[in-house]
């Protein structure tokens, strides 16, 4: 692999990561609002008092935060805290620090995006093909139509439905969690079982949605590939039509394609959490819901940082293994 | 060029059919004609206009106030004949909330996707038509834009300030819906600032804003229309993402906030599905209708991806 390829590519890595990480430093410091001081009223509120003294509590809470410098002094602890990989602490579940809870959430959403990925991506790409491929059944063809619906909607509102139907009144799968309340989590098959079922419908919601996408973009990528005069040739060279199909048109779809899913994942990302949240599954969308909900902001921020560092670092390494795909592309010359 | 009388014939290679005998046609027959041959536009209208419709010529007909808490007693009633699509939890009559939502929520979309596009517009433009070093610039930070989720920012962003506006949401929103039309545009400008007509344009001493506007502009209508609706897609999404989970403009009804309140509620759970069902179905017809007629205009502004047949 060319080095100044792979220099360029870590640099916009390294420039998203660092754009975002600005980008959240500065609306959670400029953004009207004092989180602390509404932090403050709200647990005197809670605790039954109101209008006294909140001032010390609020210094109090400034310099244990370190928000109480000026904004260039702030920023530099913040950058080398982040550095380290310290976000701070969870501002209502205190002590408890927000790259634990991050840590303990992230499991569940790496798998859960990773499963459906490639489920997705195997079976959208598929009936994507078949679709557009002329001799393929015209049932199959057929399924356009309910393609475009199901890239259209968004992911979790297919988990709306799927939630009531299977969870609720068929009662065939379970509705939320992780895993059954109060079962412990170990290396044995009760736990597998366990992980496959309550991962069913948040999946089968995410897969059904980006099913519709894949299966769009190969479709129409088939569907200006099957003009190609290669594909005439292989045809009039009498090859069978199996190979044709799979060697002559999905693999060189298959670039494009991963490109127009690179171009996405940051808004697909952004769907998942929101899947993770209907189902009550533990990763880090649940975890970020209840931020919300309990105005936690340094967990808000922590969620974000890491998603987008996630982000970054899987589109850096999908560059990094184009060349492994589709040996068009080689970085050896530039 | 079958639309629009401004567009000069053969600028962009549409390829359709009709555009050949479209020269002498009345208006009426070249729009009939347009949409007679864009199947795919008509459809996905169609689709959406239902949904406008539903918000806009639905308060003739259905007292709104039905939608305030507590309007409808008992709650949680069941679709029946005096409440068409039920009532939620607290009183307030499903059809009633749905339409005073809707309008909220298309505006939002409309005004997120327009800036969106003037945005993306004005950076590819730039981009593509000066090239250089500025192109470098400005499709890096394009790339870099791409790779944020920008959800997840906009959650930042709400979840720091009590409420927004519908515009505050649009304004923002709109901050995360312009690198799609920045990309199609500046791969247009490309190819276009090479045309010998904008050759001539600029050797004529028109300066470069005059060209941009003038001469590129007018071909670059069906790549706007196309990318004017991919960003309005995406403004809806993310609109409906926030508010689902509590965020953005809480204090009116919007699509997004029935579905907070409907989670709020368990309303699945407790079997209530014309509380969640109803507002996915304007959903399923909404999006099924902006993502078709965003493909029907994909393919008009770039025919190439038409099925041959």
């Amino acid at each position: 692999m060319n080095p100044a390829y792979l220099v360029r590519r870590l640099g916009l890595f390294v420039l998203t990561v660092a754009v975002g990480v600005t980008a959240v430093f500065l609306l959670t410091r400029l953004a009207p609002g004092d989180p602390i001081e509404a932090k403050a009223i709200a647990l005197e509120a809670q605790a039954g008092n109101s209008g006294g003294d909140i001032g010390p509590i609020v210094e109090a809470y400034r310099e244990k935060f370190q928000l109480d410098g000026p904004l260039h002094i702030q920023y530099l602890t913040y950058l080398t805290n982040l550095l380290r990989g310290d976000m701070g602490y969870s501002m209502t579940n205190y002590p408890a620090t927000v790259r634990d809870k991050i840590s303990a959430a992230m499991p569940w959403s790496i798998g859960l995006a990773t499963v459906t990925t490639v489920v997705a991506m195997l079976f959208g790409s598929l009936v994507g093909a078949l679709i557009a491929w002329r001799r393929s059944l015209l049932v199959v063809q057929a399924t356009l139509p309910v393609l475009m619906v199901t890239a259209a909607v968004p992911f979790f509102l297919f988990g709306l439905v799927l939630q009531f139907f299977l969870g609720v009144h068929w009662k065939v799968l379970p509705t939320a969690f992780g895993v059954d309340p109060g079962f412990i989590v170990g290396w044995n098959v009760e736990t597998l079982w366990q992980l496959t079922k309550h991962a069913v419908l948040p999946a089968t919601s995410v897969i059904v949605a980006s099913t519709g996408l894949w299966g769009l973009g190969m479709r129409a990528m088939m569907v200006t590939t099957a003009g190609e005069d290669y594909m005439v040739l292989a045809d009039a060279k009498g090859l069978k039509e199996r190979r044709i199909f799979l060697v002559y048109a999905v693999r060189n779809i298959l670039l494009p394609q991963t490109t127009s899913f690179a171009l996405s994942l940051a808004s697909v990302v952004g769907g998942l959490l929101l899947v993770e949240i209907v189902f009550n599954y533990p990763g880090i969308g649940l975890l970020l819901r209840n931020a919300i909900g309990e105005s936690d902001y340094f967990m808000i921020q922590g969620v974000t940082l890491i998603t987008i560092f996630a982000v970054a670092l899987a589109l850096f390494v999908m560059d990094l293994l184009y060349p492994l795909i589709d040996p068009r592309i080689s970085y050896d010359r530039t | 060029m079958t639309i629009g009388p401004t567009t000069e014939p053969a600028a962009v290679a549409t390829g359709d059919s009709a555009s050949i005998a479209s020269g002498t046609a009345s208006v009426a027959t070249r729009t009939y004609r347009f949409f007679r041959y864009n199947m795919k536009i008509t459809i996905g209208l169609f689709l959406v206009s239902i949904i406008v419709g539903f918000g806009y010529i639905g308060p003739f007909f259905v007292d709104l106030e039905l939608a305030e808490v507590g309007m409808v007693l008992p709650p949680g009633q069941a679709p029946s004949a005096e409440h068409w699509l039920g009532v939620d939890a607290n009183g307030r009559d499903m059809l009633a909330w749905l339409i005073d939502a809707t309008p909220d929520s298309l505006k939002v979309g409309v005004m997120a996707g327009a800036l969106g596009v003037i945005i993306g517009a004005s950076v590819g433009f730039v981009a593509g038509y000066y090239g250089g070093w500025i192109d470098t610039v400005l499709r890096t930070v394009t790339d870099i834009w791409l790779a944020i989720p920008g959800l997840l920012v906009l959650i930042v962003l709400a979840s720091m300030v009590d409420v927004l506006t519908l515009e505050q949401m649009a304004l923002v929103i709109a901050l995360f819906a312009w690198m799609g039309a920045a990309r199609v545009i500046r791969a247009q400008v490309l190819t276009l600032r090479e045309r010998q007509y904008v050759e001539i344009a600029r050797m004529s001493g028109e300066n470069g804003m005059y060209i941009v506007f003038l001469e590129l502009m007018p071909n670059l209508m069906p790549f706007l229309l196309a990318a004017f609706v991919g960003s309005l897609i995406g403004s809806i999404l993310a609109a409906i993402g926030l508010e689902f989970l509590g965020l953005g403009a809480t204090h009116i009804s919007t699509l997004g906030n029935i579905l907070y309140w409907q989670n709020f509620y368990n309303a699945v759970i407790r079997g209530m599905w014309w509380w969640w069902g109803s507002p996915i179905v304007i959903f399923v017809v909404l999006f099924a209708g902006l993502f078709i007629a965003s493909i029907g205009l994909d393919e008009w502004a770039n025919p190439r991806l038409k099925e041959r047949s």
